[in-house]
């Protein structure tokens, strides 16, 4: 039976951070240094290795329906509806007239149906934020 | 998992969120709608109650992206809102109070014994649905959102030794289906 050293013990705690890729650079390198001597841990790297790739073919098939993902998105999007005063507390006018035509031409490039009334709905805003900017001019 | 432009883009577009960009929230929705749905799994079948849960944390993040801290990854703030909305949703569906049930959340895996619900001869996979859900949530933040261990011990409010101990006693747990398997 082998016997764990303390230096086994801990490498072995965290082999599952080497497979996710989270690990700092100089405690991977000192994993994999203790894995080239180390056949014990090598074995345990191998397994985790397999569980890995085991958990990736079961959470694979954990995807939404395409359409609940639009739809969802839609309601949530009722709720986020910018409000161009907002955006612009939180921009320079060019970046926030900026920010809601770059939102209406990604929906008519992206969205769906529903979303063409966002985008009317942006363009409002967009009108909406030229006058705000002609008023701040005048000011 | 995101690699590191991959990473730097969902960190850019989060600062487009918080500046008003809808355009930017609508690619965040798309990169992590499955991400934050897969982890949803893990705890909960019910679809309704699922989709309830997303929506909040959706409208949560575009609230809050201005309060995203560069230093953490952008996959640990998302899932560590998507668990806050969760365990809002089920204080609100049991009426429980809130140190009730941190306190049962917390001890989950105290309560549930692993070795008794994984059967000799499972596939993995089966076995994997069939673990605690506690420990779903564990194998899912490792392998699926690729949180660090010092991620999850703050997302679990837990020593970092611990969720390595955890993680470790759940192979065990599952590697003699492995080895059946092959």
């Amino acid at each position: 039976m082998n016997v764990l050293t303390e230096d086994c013990q801990e490498i072995q705690m965290i082999l599952p951070w080497v497979l996710n890729g989270s690990l700092e650079a100089k405690v991977k390198v000192k994993v994999f240094s203790h894995l080239s001597h180390c056949s014990g841990c090598r074995k345990e790297f191998s397994s985790w290795i397999a569980l890995h790739q085991s958990m990736e073919a079961v959470q694979g098939e954990e995807e939404m329906d395409m359409e609940d993902t639009q739809a969802l998105l839609c309601t949530i999007q009722k709720q986020t509806a910018p409000q161009f005063e907002t955006i612009l507390c939180k921009n320079t006018p060019d970046e926030a007239l900026q920010h809601v035509v770059k939102g209406a031409l990604w929906k008519v490039k992206h969205g769906t149906e529903e979303s063409c009334q966002d985008v009317v709905t942006m363009l409002k805003l967009g009108k909406r934020s030229l006058q705000l900017v002609g008023k701040l001019i005048c000011i | 998992m995101a690699g590191g432009i991959e990473a730097a883009r969902r960190k850019e577009l989060l600062q487009q969120i918080s500046r008003g960009s809808a355009a930017a929230f609508d690619q965040f929705y798309h990169i992590y709608v499955n991400i934050i749905y897969g982890y949803l799994k893990t705890r909960i079948a019910d679809e309704h109650f699922i989709k309830d849960v997303m929506q909040e944390a959706f409208v949560a993040i575009w609230k809050n992206a201005g309060t995203y801290r560069h230093e953490n990854s952008v996959n640990a703030w998302v899932i560590s809102i998507a668990r806050y909305k969760l365990m809002d949703a089920f204080r609100a569906k049991y009426k429980l109070p809130q140190e009730e049930w941190d306190e049962d959340v917390l001890h989950v895996y105290e309560q549930e014994d692993i070795s008794t619900q994984v059967i000799d001869k499972m596939h993995v996979d089966d076995a994997v649905n069939r673990l605690p859900s506690a420990a779903r949530e564990l194998l899912y933040m490792v392998f699926q959102a690729g949180l660090s261990y010092k991620e999850i011990a703050v997302l679990l409010a837990i020593p970092e030794g611990t969720v390595k101990s955890r993680m470790y006693t759940l192979k065990k747990q599952l590697v003699p289906l492995l080895e059946d398997r092959r």
